[in-house]
């Protein structure tokens, strides 16, 4: 909480060095994400210019639907209460108004509710809605022909077409969204021949109607569960489509985003190729799935996973999208990465009431504002155009060009992670390594960080090439010496009779791990170890993890590292440790084990010696290992668990003199014995803080009240 | 004997003195006319005020009646509506506290227009559900608003809803009595059968009704078990009950209260009726050199505050309003102002609304958009208007239609703190555009009770603050486009506008013409420095927080070095974040100058150099928020902290950006006198140093 506030604080700060001149233009805060999910202020990508609405356009505005904008910058908006397309040029004046036609059949015809309209070099494509049909035009604004409905038995029995929007490629096959099919999108020619269906968004399924689904294993709930249906769609000039949809259940994908799901099933945009496989590229901090920091709070007046509605290709491999909850956009680059959200409600030049479309016009982003029957121009800002030119240098590999670009973007932003990456990567290029690796660092990109990080210890191999087998091989011989050493010192110690020294103890756990059945039995019954030294051990495996909890190598542990982690490590440890030997104590009584508490306890902490081996110099070596060798680490810690794991069992089978059957029951029993430890503990300090709550609640009542 | 002479020479004088005082009384008020003049005998209106309509300004005077004239302007009153205006005698024009044109190209519906002609709406509360009462319905149709002179105005006194008084009218009286007290009284026909009209005869000896009647009966009024008794209706308005009470009094002078009492008891009749909502407060006009000032003394406000919670009481709705259809604009203090241009927004129902100076953060939840604070006090409505000017002399004259730029400013001048701008603009609803105070009296705040113990439900209650505001809302309006009697005058636009406010404002020294010599050639650049701030760092790889330097002493003298070599030289650094733990400050108790920003010594060392140079430095201390809590810093939470109205301790909320809606931000307390004091005499010698640097005057403000 208090990172919170400092980060906030800092954010303010910057807030204010930054958007103070421009605060009076923008009704709203642009910001980014840090990687940890704290809101990073920056400074605005668009500034509101001007709020076209019907007055100013000269036309009368009902309501609109949809906008796009051509490549000559004419806007064409669809009305819905007028059943018309709006034709607006370049100035925002109305030019044509397309609301009736002569159709095939030589009648005179109209639209129905249109919801959509597409506009490419050919054609004007509306979406006629409740007629079930799309309509096409030429750009004089003259009838060419009607599409109907594709004729397929893909089709459900009655189902019904109701297109609401589309997207033309430039084959000139048609995409059709269609407000009332599941089975994807639709893909058709002009001629109305059906070519098939597309990317067909998978149904969510909240865990509860999974579980019940199990459970319930009645063919009739199906039913329960929800398909899911795109809203919109949008084509960029590589023909690959963006599609959107509002339907995903929103705790589901709000969790997809906390958990930073690089998958598409539960993103609210894909980024289809034309056989419908979802291409999007999702390595930005969080998914580009709209808002991530979102209030649960019932009394939040805006709650819950974004909901959205449009998306629109901007320059450059950029795109955004919008949520009609918050009245917000959210543009993106080509990776995925944030580049900035802005947008508000309310009632000044530039917040929209509800947002209904975006389009891109020039370097102008146009947002359709349906309650108010109008959409808003926002202007680049020269930030904006920076951040533009950026990309293009990065899209153009005009490095240097690059580099100028993002160190100006710092310049005004210095919490843009994406040009810190962009810096550090001409870096590295440059063949400047150590400089590349604190720049990644800087900005979380621990891929980035570990290929400098490689390059960087070769020089260094290439250059000390004759130490590493010096150091391997005296390693190796000390780690023999010691050994034979705690041979010689076990051997020596069997013959002593009486009370042995916590040295002889400790280094008799050293016996046991490679002599576990006669090693448990001695430790039990010639007394070679005792609690103390066991108490001992289990300290040292505790100390083992916290040094991996510090002392991790960046690479392999990027998550900033708190005072509270450390708390987190000594209760992952002891408080499991405590768990099995209270559970296994509890349930060895009842079933004639011969080892009592303290038996138990010794044993099980002389099983946990192989830890401390493994994981110390597993987690020295994180250090000088890049993140493709990662898996070296994570091999010798599972080794070593899988070994405590089998001195556990066979210290449990000598300590109890239990047979090889009846030690599995009973270790079995013991992890059925430690969650229901776990379960009543959990009851009785919910209980128990529900009752502190109370006395504490009418405490501060009364305090209030006095 | 003698004692009765002297008593009627004295009454005789005492009669002859009171004639003098009226004769006297009158000269003053020449035209006073009364309130019963504007009425019929039914006491309705003579003239139907939503419908007659007055072209000009000069047209709706002729109705009015001049009150006063000073200054060079005339104050008029109309006497049925309360209607009050200010006008040049010379062009008749000038500010309405109503628009005098509603009847003219207006498509209001009859209940908007009676609002129209509203000076004062009262929001109030009953039983948890909220009310609004116009002053022209509730009061000017029940004949309930007065007027006295006063010192340079008028002072204009309402009773808005109905009032409650104990009317001479049998509500249950026995049938012989009411036969032989009143009916046979009454002689007029006319009026007999008015009374009559609100009787109605209950008699279980009828023969007519049925048994099952006279048991319904019998059931509905026990009484009539014992007697025949007439029944008055219970709905009966307040005007009714006072026809027929003039009819009794005039035609029954035997009937008195007590009778009254009497039929009552007999009759079993106990009164069902809740004291009716009654709000009572007067609205005070004075005329004063750049227009007029209108005054309601809160501590005058009266109504039965153990039934009734007043919400809100919204002060001249209309007065000076702009007609949506000429040109012209609206300013509302927004931000850094906004205009809005009636041509813009012609159709459109479009409001706006903010609380003056921002959010109380004092208040459970704060909700609202992101939006701007309304900064100033102020607000004002400019227009252009056609008026009719004559030409020439005598016979051959004729009148021209000349276009004319009128408006005023508006400038709260007491009771800021309590109100709420409301930008209107009746768009659809109606034609006139205006900006108007909402006052509200007694904060009150709702918090969500689930956060209590109490109850689990999530239900909220209104709590209202226990104390009340005891002074007065004053508004004064200076009118613009017209020419004072000192010669002075506003120009009708926001330059204008902006002129008066300035005017105003250095009337009461709250600002100060710079003279020649304080203007200086270079012109000062102001730098804010943020000093330090904590992070988090690896000790032994051991995380540990840590005050990290942002801008040190150092830095700034860099700063300094630097810009002056680009030959900027008129410097002044303002110091954020520099004491007691940085940017995230715990409350200034005692001062230390953070040591990673150069500590004591590092401060005196750049207020040195600053002498030495010449620039300026400022250190900034917050007295009113602490973002960190230290031990023996001093605070104590019950004693220094803001609480909210039901004592819980509030923090500063700030809108957050991605969420939405405002958050809380840090601690929020009460700069204690004394706390600052302490401070200041235990830095004392520290900050006349740093006075002492200061190259401009400068007066810290505490």
């Amino acid at each position: 909480m208090k990172k919170a506030i400092r980060v906030l604080l800092v954010a303010v700060c910057l807030l204010m060095v930054f958007t103070t001149p421009v605060a009076a233009a923008a009704p709203y805060q642009t910001y980014t994400y840090s990687s940890t999910g704290f809101v990073l202020t920056s400074p605005d990508a668009y500034v509101p210019d001007k709020v076209v609405d019907g007055a100013i356009a000269s036309a009368n505005f009902g309501e609109l639907r949809d906008m796009v904008v051509d490549k000559d910058g004419n806007v064409y908006l669809v009305d819905a209460t007028n059943a018309c397309v709006h034709v607006l040029n370049k100035y925002y004046r109305l030019t044509r108004t397309i609301n009736s036609f002569v159709n095939e059949q030589g009648v005179p015809d109209g639209f129905n509710n249109p919801s959509g309209v597409f506009v490419n070099d050919q054609y004007i494509y509306i979406c006629d809605t409740d007629n079930n049909r799309i309509v096409l035009f030429n750009h004089d604004g003259e009838f060419v022909q009607t599409v109907g409905k594709p004729e397929s038995n893909l089709f459900a029995e009655g189902s019904i077409y109701k297109p609401v929007a589309l997207a033309v490629d430039s084959y000139g096959r048609m995409f059709i969204v269609s407000s009332t099919t599941y089975e994807g999108v639709i893909v058709m020619g002009i001629d109305g021949s059906f070519y098939g269906f597309i990317g067909a968004q998978k149904a969510t399924v909240t865990a509860w109607q999974a579980i019940w689904k199990f459970i319930s294993q009645n063919a009739e709930d199906e039913e329960t569960v929800t398909s899911t249906e795109y809203n919109n769609i949008t084509i960029d000039k590589d023909n690959f489509l963006y599609v959107t949809t509002n339907s995903i259940d929103e705790a589901a994908q709000q969790n997809a985003i906390m958990g930073k799901d690089k998958g598409g099933t539960l993103a609210p945009v894909k980024k289809l190729n034309a056989s419908g496989t979802d291409v999007m590229t999702r390595n930005g901090f969080y998914p580009p799935s709209g808002e991530v920091k979102v209030s649960t709070s019932a009394t939040s007046k805006i709650q819950g996973a974004s909901s959205i509605v449009d998306a629109a290709v901007g320059p450059e491999g950029t795109w955004s999208i919008i949520d009609d909850k918050r009245s917000k956009v959210f543009t993106y680059d080509n990776q995925g990465n944030l580049l900035f959200a802005f947008g508000d409600t309310g009632s000044q030049v530039g917040s929209i009431s509800t947002i209904k479309a975006v389009a891109y016009s020039g370097n102008d982003m146009l947002l359709l504002d349906k309650d108010n029957a109008s959409f808003t121009v926002y202007r680049r800002t020269e930030y904006g155009d920076i951040l533009i030119s950026a990309l293009e240098s990065q899209n153009l590999r005009l490095y240097d060009k690059e580099v100028e670009g993002w160190t100006e973007i710092l310049k005004r932003n210095n919490n843009f992670d994406i040009a810190y990456i962009g810096i550090a990567k001409a870096m590295s290029r440059d063949g400047d390594y150590e400089n590349a690796m604190e720049y990644f660092r800087v900005a979380y990109d621990s891929a980035g960080y570990s290929d400098s990080y490689k390059e960087v210890r070769k020089e260094w191999i290439s250059k000390y090439f004759l130490i590493i087998p010096v150091v391997i091989i005296v390693f190796l011989v000390l780690v023999l010496k010691f050994f034979g050493f705690a041979g010689k010192k076990n051997k020596a110690v069997s013959l002593k009779v009486g009370q042995k020294s916590v040295t002889e103890e400790i280094i008799y756990a050293f016996h046991v791990i490679f002599h576990p059945f006669d090693g448990f039995w001695d430790l039990k019954h010639e007394k070679r170890g005792s609690v103390r030294s066991g108490f001992l051990i289990l300290l040292a495996t505790i100390l083992s993890f916290f040094y991996q909890t510090v002392g991790t190598g960046y690479i392999h542990n990027s998550a900033e590292l708190t005072s509270d982690s450390l708390y987190l490590t000594l209760a992952s440890v002891a408080v499991p440790v405590m768990l099995w030997i209270v559970a296994n104590w509890c349930l060895t009584t009842l079933f004639e084990g011969e080892g009592n508490f303290s038996d138990v306890f010794t044993a099980t902490c002389y099983a946990l010696t192989p830890l401390p081996l493994v994981i110390i110099p597993g987690t020295f070596c994180s250090n000088f290992l890049t993140a493709e060798e990662a898996s070296l680490v994570s091999m010798l810690t599972t080794i070593g668990f899988l070994w405590a794991g089998m001195l556990l069992f066979f210290g449990m089978m000598s300590t109890h003199g239990y047979s090889f059957g009846k030690n599995i029951v009973t270790i079995l029993g013991t992890i059925v014995g430690m969650i229901f430890i776990m379960f009543v503990a959990v009851l009785f300090t919910t209980l128990l803080s529900k009752m502190f709550t109370f006395v504490y609640g009418i405490i501060d009542e009364i305090q209030y009240r006095m | 004997m003698n004692a009765k002479r002297i008593l009627s020479v004295l009454l005789a004088l005492l009669t002859v003195l009171g004639s003098i005082c009226i004769t006297a009384y009158a000269s003053v008020v020449p035209a006073a006319a009364a309130y019963e003049d504007k009425v019929d005998e039914n006491g309705d209106p003579k003239i139907d005020y939503l419908t007659k309509e007055y072209k000009t300004g000069k047209n709706k005077l002729k109705d009015m009646t001049l009150i006063r004239e000073q200054n060079g302007f005339q104050l008029w009153y109309e006497e049925f509506t309360g209607e009050v205006a200010l006008v040049d005698p010379e062009t008749g024009e000038g500010i309405f506290s109503n628009p005098y044109d509603i009847a003219v190209g207006n498509y209001a519906s009859k209940a908007t227009r009676q609002q129209l002609l509203s000076q004062l709406a009262v929001t109030f509360s009953y039983n948890g559900v909220e009310k609004t009462m116009y002053s022209y319905t509730d009061a000017a149709l029940l004949g309930q608003i007065n007027y006295k002179n006063i010192k340079n105005g008028v002072r204009v006194e309402y009773a808005i809803g109905e009032l409650q008084t104990t009317r001479l009218v049998p509500r249950m009286i026995s049938k012989t009595r009411f036969e032989s007290m009143i009916m046979n009284n009454i002689t007029n026909e006319k009026d007999l059968e008015y009374v009559m009209s609100f009787y109605s005869l209950k008699d279980p000896y009828d023969v007519k009704l049925t048994e099952s009647l006279v048991k319904e009966m019998q059931a509905a009024f026990p009484v009539t078990k014992k007697f025949a008794v007439y029944v008055c209706e219970t709905d009966i308005s307040a005007k009714e009950l006072k026809r027929i009470e003039d009819i009794i009094k005039t035609f029954c002078p035997l009937y008195t209260y007590e009778e009254m009492e009497q039929d009552h008891n007999d009759c079993d009749y106990v009164s069902q009726d809740v004291a009716p909502p009654n709000f009572k407060m007067a609205i005070e006009y004075t005329i004063n050199e750049t227009g007029l000032e209108a005054r309601l003394p809160a501590n005058g406000i009266r109504f039965d505050e153990s039934t009734y919670t007043l919400k809100s009481i919204t002060m001249l709705p209309y007065m000076g309003s702009g007609r949506g259809s000429n040109e012209g604009y609206s300013l509302i203090p927004d931000g850094s102002g906004t205009l809005i241009r009636f041509e813009d927004i012609q159709g459109q129902t479009y409001n706006v609304s903010g609380q003056m100076y921002g959010s109380d953060y004092a208040y459970h939840s704060i909700s609202g958009q992101h939006t701007e604070k309304m900064t100033m006090p102020v607000w004002g409505v400019v227009e252009t208007r056609e008026t009719e000017v004559k030409v020439g002399v005598g016979p051959s004259a004729t009148t021209e239609k000349v276009e004319s730029d009128r408006g005023y400013l508006a400038i709260i001048t007491e009771g800021d703190s309590m109100a709420n701008l409301m930008c209107e603009n009746g768009g659809k609803i109606h034609i006139f555009n205006n900006v108007y105070p909402m006052f509200y009296p007694r904060p009150s705040d709702s918090y969500n009770l689930a956060d209590s113990i109490s109850v689990g439900s999530n239900s909220s209650l209104t709590v209202t603050s226990s104390r009340k505001y005891a002074g007065s809302y004053r508004i004064q309006y200076i009118l613009l486009g017209t020419e004072f009697e000192n010669g002075k005058s506003y120009d009708a636009t926001y330059v204008g506008m902006a002129k008066a406010y300035q005017e105003y404002l250095e009337g009461t020294g709250a600002i100060t013409q710079l003279k020649k010599e304080d203007v200086q050639k270079d012109i000062p650049l102001y730098v804010e420095t943020f000093g330090a701030i904590q992070t988090t760092d690896r000790v032994m790889s051991f995380p540990v927080t840590v005050d990290t330097a942002l801008t040190t002493f150092e830095d700034v003298k860099t700063m300094y070095n630097e810009l002056s070599e680009a030959g900027i030289s008129n410097v002044n650094f303002r110091l954020t974040g520099y004491y007691n733990g940085g940017l995230n400050n715990t409350y200034l108790a005692k001062l230390e100058w953070e040591k990673v920003v150069g500590g004591d010594s590092g401060f005196k060392d750049l207020l040195s150099y600053a002498t030495e140079k010449g620039f300026g430095v400022y250190p900034d201390f917050d007295f009113a928020y602490q973002r960190l809590a230290d031990w023996f810093d001093g605070v104590s939470e019950k004693k220094h902290l803001v609480k909210s109205i039901d004592d819980r301790y509030m923090s500063k909320r700030e809108y957050d950006a991605a969420i939405q809606d405002f958050e809380s931000a840090m601690l929020l307390q009460f700069p204690q006198q004394y706390t600052i004091t302490s401070m200041l005499s235990s830095m004392l010698t520290i900050l006349l140093t740093a006075l002492r640097a200061f190259p401009y005057q400068h007066s810290v403000q505490t």
